[in-house]
């Protein structure tokens, strides 16, 4: 995938220009009719990138090495995205790039090429004046982006933080936050609701909270949080006691699990339909005897225990049905799908039956084809946004 | 490997469920026996979880075949309930314990003067078993009431060990103090070998760490910076910087052999080690193995997949660290496309050898006999049960013994022949 020349080519030095530059290059310089051409590299559409930001200089590090043997240039567009600007070139030299980058972010053949809007890269003929006004809005839009992301920059937390957003939490009152979302399962045309995840909306109380912070910038400090996070909610649903006859699940730390909060919940919510836990597998792989205890002791109180956290990555390398839990929650990622098809066109599906399909919670659910392709896996329980459409559209169809 | 037994309901939960338990064996308390398996009463070094686990597995069976009921408690003894049919396999279980344990003190005292075992008959002996399943589930005032000095010594361990936890501001120090640190004096080698006789290990690659416990005592003394696995974590990433920065060193580990260092995922996609890289000769990373850890992959594995490539396609090996009898068989080494599996020795192997050896043998021929590394090796059994297993890979004190040995067995004939040629 990667050769030791694609790695030292990072070592130029860098080369990028803004984009107003872009924009006043373009107005000075005229192309040779046939051979000039641009292109975008969308390095703000790689989820990689933007947990791991010293990946983009990698991606610069490759297109760098154009500029530096062609009279190529190479432009940064505010929003994290990069213009390379290439007049009269072979359009081969920059492809082989272009795919050596596509392979780079495990990006499919399609999207390299496609036009979609998640394409990877937009192809610009220079010698089409409709292009060069395309290149233009693209150099405009990147500054209007950027400008306003401005407005909603949070420095990264620190450990400092913690102790802070610990304290105020002790007084902050958590039920104005708790929102829920269903997770059910289809079989043909009948919907049934296996549990509503409960939750502390993190985007709302951060507001409240800490509204200047990064809450995810570090995870294990983000970790502490939702373990302080856990107890807040715990104490609100103990006070409040089952509102419904329908099952609930709560996402929690393992340490929760044996907290007085978690005890308290427990008499409370005792007779309940039966609450799902939800432990993410980090945790269970951070604390395996802990996990252990933890999951025995809430089967035998009778609870369900649910394996949270992972996606079609986690079920390729990782022998999650090992962990013996009720049930596994796989995050919907059609690229992860797409790179994992290509690798082995079966292995998924082999996963899927080790696992067991019954035991498989299809999370993150956005689209219908999402759910065309898990149940061609033969998975079919289901929770997301598309879900909450689709049982809105339904109640309100009885409604009528 | 299941992580226990299905029917294992250890656990503060578990008390309440035996309370219930009895409860209703009130009305049903004809031809049935019981056991109490006071393995609080074991001194503290034979009660680590595998010890327990070994304890409970044969119980946990019985019970998983619907021979009797198994309830663990909060504070590890075991009650078993059963009919009379089954009470010989439930001697021989509890011979099977007592061997376990045979070198404690309160099993050496011999079945006469037990502490250790009660049995219940319990139609004739109700009340006395409601007692006991009391006392042992009030488990602080009942485990300090049992157990004498070494409750109250676990107790005050319990609390000490609470008050000296790692908290954010601790954490926020400690970080301010790694930027400054020199810690070249607190790194610490350990080999990994291959072991083709009892005598002579071939170093393959030295493991290079930071002594944790000697940085806390040096940073700040009494408190436990592995008390929080997930602040601990956090650390650790600190701490990554800091050691890139020691192999960056003229005259540091790399001037030796091949050598390997534990980082994180993040540390591999960051300005750090790419700043490190650029400075090597490009033939030195091939003398690098990257140790990670599980936990860390999971937390991103679509960020572990980008790395791996990128370090593996520069000449660095990958080797996953840490994995236990519980976690190894969760672990894809061909889809984790990873160089070595590193495998803690368990004494718990040498307690079911047979089973675990079988165990064993298999995961060497999964994984190769190459690519498995047998660590925390400490003794001459642990590295036997491993080469009887085709284990080829050690690594741990034992192993670190023998090349001590084997050094000076060296030294001993160069002066022989030094000694030789004077005369």
């Amino acid at each position: 995938m990667f050769s030791q020349d694609a790695v030292a080519v990072s070592k130029y030095p860098l080369r990028e220009r803004r984009e107003q530059s872009l924009r006043a290059y373009l107005a000075i310089e005229t192309f040779s009719r046939g051979a000039s051409f641009a292109v975008v590299v969308h390095l703000s559409r790689v989820p990689i990138i933007s947990r791991q930001p010293s990946l983009r200089r990698f991606a610069i590090g490759l297109l760098n090495g154009i500029s530096v043997r062609r009279d190529a240039r190479l432009f940064t567009l505010a929003r994290g995205d990069v213009a390379l600007v290439c007049p009269e070139m072979p359009v081969d030299e920059v492809d082989t790039v272009l795919k050596r980058i596509g392979d780079m972010f495990g990006i499919g053949r399609a999207a390299l090429t496609g036009d979609g809007r998640e394409a990877l890269f937009s192809w610009f003929d220079l010698s089409r004046p409709q292009d060069v006004s395309a290149l233009e809005q693209c150099a405009s839009e990147a500054e209007t982006a950027v400008e306003e992301g401005n407005a909603t920059v949070r420095r990264p937390i620190t450990a400092r933080d913690v102790s802070i957003i610990a304290k105020t939490l002790e007084t902050q009152p958590v039920a104005p936050f708790i929102q829920s979302q269903r997770a059910v399962s289809l079989a043909g045309a009948q919907v049934g609701t296996l549990f509503c995840e409960t939750f502390l909306s993190i985007g709302e109380l951060q507001r409240v909270v800490a509204p200047d912070i990064d809450l995810f910038a570090k995870p294990a400090l983000f970790h502490f949080i939702s373990r302080i996070l856990d107890r807040c909610m715990l104490r609100s649903l103990a006070a409040s006691g089952p509102q419904s006859v329908k099952p609930i699940s709560l996402n929690l730390n393992i340490g929760t699990l044996f907290t007085p909060e978690f005890r308290r919940f427990d008499q409370v919510w005792h007779g309940a339909a039966r609450p799902v836990i939800e432990i993410q597998i980090v945790d269970a792989l951070t604390d395996t005897e802990g996990f252990a205890i933890a999951r025995d002791d809430l089967k035998a109180r009778g609870y369900l225990v649910l394996l949270d956290g992972l996606t079609p990555l986690h079920l390729a390398a990782i022998d999650v049905g090992g962990l013996q839990t009720d049930l596994i929650k796989v995050a919907w990622s059609r690229p992860q799908i797409e790179a994992l098809r290509l690798r082995d066109p079966d292995l998924l599906r082999r996963r899927i039956e080790k696992v067991g399909r019954d035991r498989i919670v299809l999370g993150r659910v956005e689209t219908e084809e999402a759910i065309a392709t898990a149940v061609g896996f033969g998975v079919t329980r289901f929770q997301g946004y598309y879900i909450d459409r689709l049982m809105q559209a339904i109640a309100a169809k009885r409604r009528l | 490997m299941p992580a226990s037994a299905a029917v294992d309901t250890r656990s503060k939960g578990a008390d309440a469920l035996l309370a219930e338990f009895l409860r209703r064996l009130e009305s049903r308390k004809e031809g049935r026996l019981a056991v109490h398996v006071m393995l609080s009463r074991l001194r503290p070094f034979n009660r680590r979880e595998h010890h327990l686990h070994a304890a409970r597995a044969g119980f946990a069976q019985l019970a998983d075949e619907r021979r009797g009921q198994l309830f663990v408690l909060s504070n590890a003894d075991l009650f078993f309930f059963f009919s009379k049919e089954v009470e010989g396999l439930v001697r021989s279980e509890i011979m099977r314990v007592r061997f376990l344990f045979t070198e404690d003190p309160i099993v050496a005292k011999g079945p006469d003067a037990d502490g250790f075992i009660t049995w219940y008959t319990v139609d004739r002996q109700y009340d006395a078993l409601v007692r006991a399943a009391r006392g042992a589930s009030d488990s602080n005032a009942a485990v300090r009431a049992v157990t004498g000095r070494d409750g109250a010594w676990a107790d005050l361990k319990a609390r000490q060990k609470a008050s000296s936890a790692l908290t954010p501001e601790l954490l926020d120090r400690i970080e301010a103090g790694l930027v400054q640190a020199d810690l070249s004096s607190l790194l610490r080698r350990h080999a990994v070998c291959s072991v083709p006789n009892e005598t002579s290990p071939e170093p393959r690659f030295v493991e290079w760490t930071v002594c944790i416990s000697d940085l806390a005592q040096t940073m700040l003394p009494h408190f436990d910076f592995a008390s929080d696995p997930l602040l601990f974590q956090h650390l650790t990433e600190s701490l990554d910087r800091r050691m890139l920065a020691l192999l960056a060193k003229p005259g540091g580990p790399l001037d030796g052999g091949d050598i390997s260092v534990n980082l994180n995922v993040a540390t591999l996609l960051s300005e750090h080690f790419f700043t490190f890289d650029e400075k090597l000769f490009t033939a030195r990373r091939g003398c690098i193995v990257i140790e990670l850890k599980l936990e860390d992959i999971a937390q991103d594995p679509e960020s572990y997949e980008f790395a791996r490539k990128l370090a593996q396609a520069k000449g660095y090996r990958l080797c996953l660290d840490g994995l236990t009898l519980w976690t190894f068989d969760l672990v894809d080494r061909g889809q984790l496309g990873l160089d070595y599996l590193k495998l803690n020795f368990d004494a718990l192997m040498l307690v079911e050898a047979e089973e675990r050896r079988a165990w064993l043998e298999d995961a060497v021929a999964r994984t190769g006999p190459a690519q498995l590394i047998l660590s925390r090796v400490e003794s001459a059994e642990g590295a036997a049960f491993g080469r009887a297993a085709g284990v080829q890979l050690f690594q741990g004190r034992h192993i670190e013994r023998l090349l001590a040995e084997a050094r000076q067995r060296r030294q001993y004939v160069r002066l022989n022949r030094r000694a030789s040629g004077d005369t």
